[in-house]
């Protein structure tokens, strides 16, 4: 074969794309590699000029191209050009300049191989991680890689920012059992190695120490993977996830469950109670219904709140999720004041409660009562007045004869219109003391206040009665009566 | 546009509650009032479906209140569930003569009291 034959053969069959163009760029030779490419026949572009086939971008690009080959930079350059199905072709062009004896460039060789496949998938690897650290961060996960093999660990960026490290970057000696809190190492540790063992997978919490030395909860979930040759394990990936605010609404709701549970308990135990008294015969109708309403209200917000939050008609993290919590603590604490109420009228009137009696004057209690809530009355726009001529001495326990005359004072402020009049008259009607206290107020009064069982057993237990007169649209009157003090 | 209900309770918690329950679990809208002024004032801006009440009220009790709602225009047949804490077979009694349709007890699950109006709603051909 001829050298010219050779020469020829080589140039059409090289595995690569070569193209040679004379000083206004018409194209003298293009091998066989950049018409299947292009999907041009020979005819088509033998003797065109460039710029009548690429657009102008393209040309610009490769006139800056010449102009450094002129100058003797010989860098490859990347063109990105439409092949003959239309599709992105990444492609590299080494060239360089044809020149005569002179030196004077006539024309330029280009070697041309077709990059993108490569291209492609770098591009594809390149969103995968960027999708990969967009979740990780928006999940606030963290990723672990160990190679069982070799001993090296891989942390990811968003790991080490899990636990306060900034830039993504762990301490050089951070070693990951190391660090976890000391109630979850072990168990931890063996679930670990039980994965690894297994070839299986794992999904732990744990605590984690954080960079300003407290502990964070973590979510783990790994998997073991093996070598698919040889089957051994080699390495155990996974995430880690900051599962701090999960683990705060779980507590809080464990907190809410076992104060609501605790406060059930005690209503159990006054039903126990209440069957008792049926039994005895001792019970009175009203305060049942009071204690059954304000039992269940506060109950019914308690279950209600739980209920919706362990079925998840919330996300379980954020706003929703503290309310109901919140709703659900505030009435648990509501209960247990009812309970304490209840079991005090209890204890009053089964008399396990001493009452420590000495001379009282109600006219003087009351005249302070009445300046003890004057800013409530004020903030109410209620006027009180309080007619106390005299004093009037009975043997009582102040604090708790206090405890009575304070709530049926409150009840009658709480129920009075705006600009009306709440009255309190003290007197002696042979040898009892009354004690007068009424309000405008036009709504009848709920027969569901169990301060007011207090009060009575509270009077009853001195002796006294309190009777309560309803009278819609007029307004409600207490009337306390006790026994007076002889004045000996 | 969702199915309205009419809320009539005074505590703030349950009226909380219920309203999520109703509206997460059961796909409804829900207008609250706190006493029959209240409630006779809602509804004037748009008829409920269903009417929720509870039975002890300030002011009015829940069955002066369902009363003077049934005596409003366009809510004459509107279908009634009681929720309370207070069951006493008089008031039953006298609930039913009302027609209306549950009575639900407090404590009560958030889920029953969806399933239950959606049964009522269902049997209003609503």
């Amino acid at each position: 074969m001829r050298a010219t034959d050779l020469a020829h053969r080589v140039a059409e069959n090289a595995p690569a794309m070569l193209v040679y163009l004379d000083r206004e760029l018409r194209v003298r030779f293009a091998n066989r590699h950049c018409y299947e490419l292009l999907g041009h026949a020979p005819r088509e572009i033998l003797g065109r000029l460039l710029a009548e086939m690429v657009d102008p971008g393209t040309l610009k690009y490769a006139l800056s191209h010449v102009a450094e080959l002129e100058r003797g930079n010989l860098a490859p350059r990347e063109y990105v050009l439409r092949d003959k199905d239309g599709g992105q072709r990444f492609l590299q062009v080494h060239a360089v300049a044809d020149r005569d004896d002179a030196g004077r460039s006539i024309g330029y060789f280009a070697c041309t191989t077709d990059n993108s496949a490569a291209r492609r998938m770098q591009a594809a690897l390149s969103t995968a991680e960027a999708r990969l650290d967009v979740a990780l961060s928006a999940t606030r996960s963290g990723i672990w890689d160990w190679d069982l093999e070799g001993g090296s660990v891989f942390y990811s960026r968003e790991f080490a920012a899990l636990l306060g490290y900034a830039e993504g970057r762990l301490p050089q000696e951070f070693f990951f059992f190391a660090e976890l809190h000391p109630e979850d190492r072990e168990a931890t540790l063996e679930a670990f190695a039980d994965a690894i063992q297994a070839g299986g997978a794992v999904d732990r919490e744990f605590r984690m120490r954080h960079a300003d030395g407290s502990y964070r909860w973590l979510r783990g979930a790994g998997r073991a993977m093996r070598d698919p040759r040889t089957l051994a394990v080699t390495r155990f990936t996974g995430t880690a996830r900051d599962i701090a605010a999960r683990k705060a609404a779980q507590l809080q709701l464990g907190e809410a469950r076992s104060l609501a549970q605790a406060t059930v308990d005690s209503c159990l135990e006054i039903t126990d109670e209440l069957d008792e008294r049926r039994k005895l015969d001792r019970v009175r109708h009203e305060l049942v219904a009071a204690a059954n309403h304000e039992v269940r209200t506060p109950l019914a917000s308690i279950i209600a709140a739980l209920e919706l939050l362990r079925d998840g008609a919330c996300p379980p993290e954020g706003q929703a999720a503290e309310a109901f919590l919140g709703l659900a603590l505030q009435n648990a604490e509501r209960l247990a004041r009812v309970v304490e109420e209840w079991l005090d009228m209890e204890r009053i009137d089964l008399g396990f409660t001493r009452l420590q009696c000495a001379p009282v004057d109600v006219a003087a209690m009351v005249a302070s009562l009445a300046k003890q809530h004057a800013l409530l009355a004020e903030a109410r726009g209620v006027r009180l007045e309080v007619g106390a001529p005299a004093p009037v001495w009975v043997a009582a326990d102040a604090g708790r004869l206090k405890q009575a005359l304070s709530h049926l004072l409150v009840s009658a402020i709480d129920r009075a219109p705006d600009r009306s009049l709440v009255r309190c008259q003290a007197g002696v009607r042979e040898d009892r003391v009354t004690l007068l206290i009424e309000d405008e107020g036009q709504d009848a009064l709920s027969g569901t206040d169990l301060g007011l069982g207090v009060a009575r057993a509270i009077i009853e237990r001195l002796g006294g009665t309190l009777c309560v007169a309803n009278r819609p649209a007029v307004g409600v009157a207490f009337h306390v009566e006790l026994p007076s003090l002889a004045e000996d | 546009m969702k199915t309205l209900i009419l809320h009539v309770e005074d505590d703030v918690s349950l009226q909380n509650l219920v309203r999520a329950a109703l509206e997460h679990l059961g796909g409804y809208e829900v207008r609250t009032a706190a006493d029959g002024r209240e409630a006779l004032r809602v509804v004037r801006e748009r008829l409920p479906a269903l009417l929720l009440l509870d039975l002890d009220l300030p002011g009015m009790s829940g069955i002066e209140v369902l009363r003077a709602l049934r005596a409003s225009e366009g809510l004459r047949e509107a279908p009634a569930i009681f929720l309370t804490a207070v069951v006493d077979p008089n008031v039953l009694a006298e609930l039913r003569a009302l027609d209306v349709q549950e009575v639900l007890q407090k404590p009560f699950r958030p889920r029953l009291l969806v399933e239950a109006v959606a049964r009522v709603l269902k049997g209003a051909g609503a």
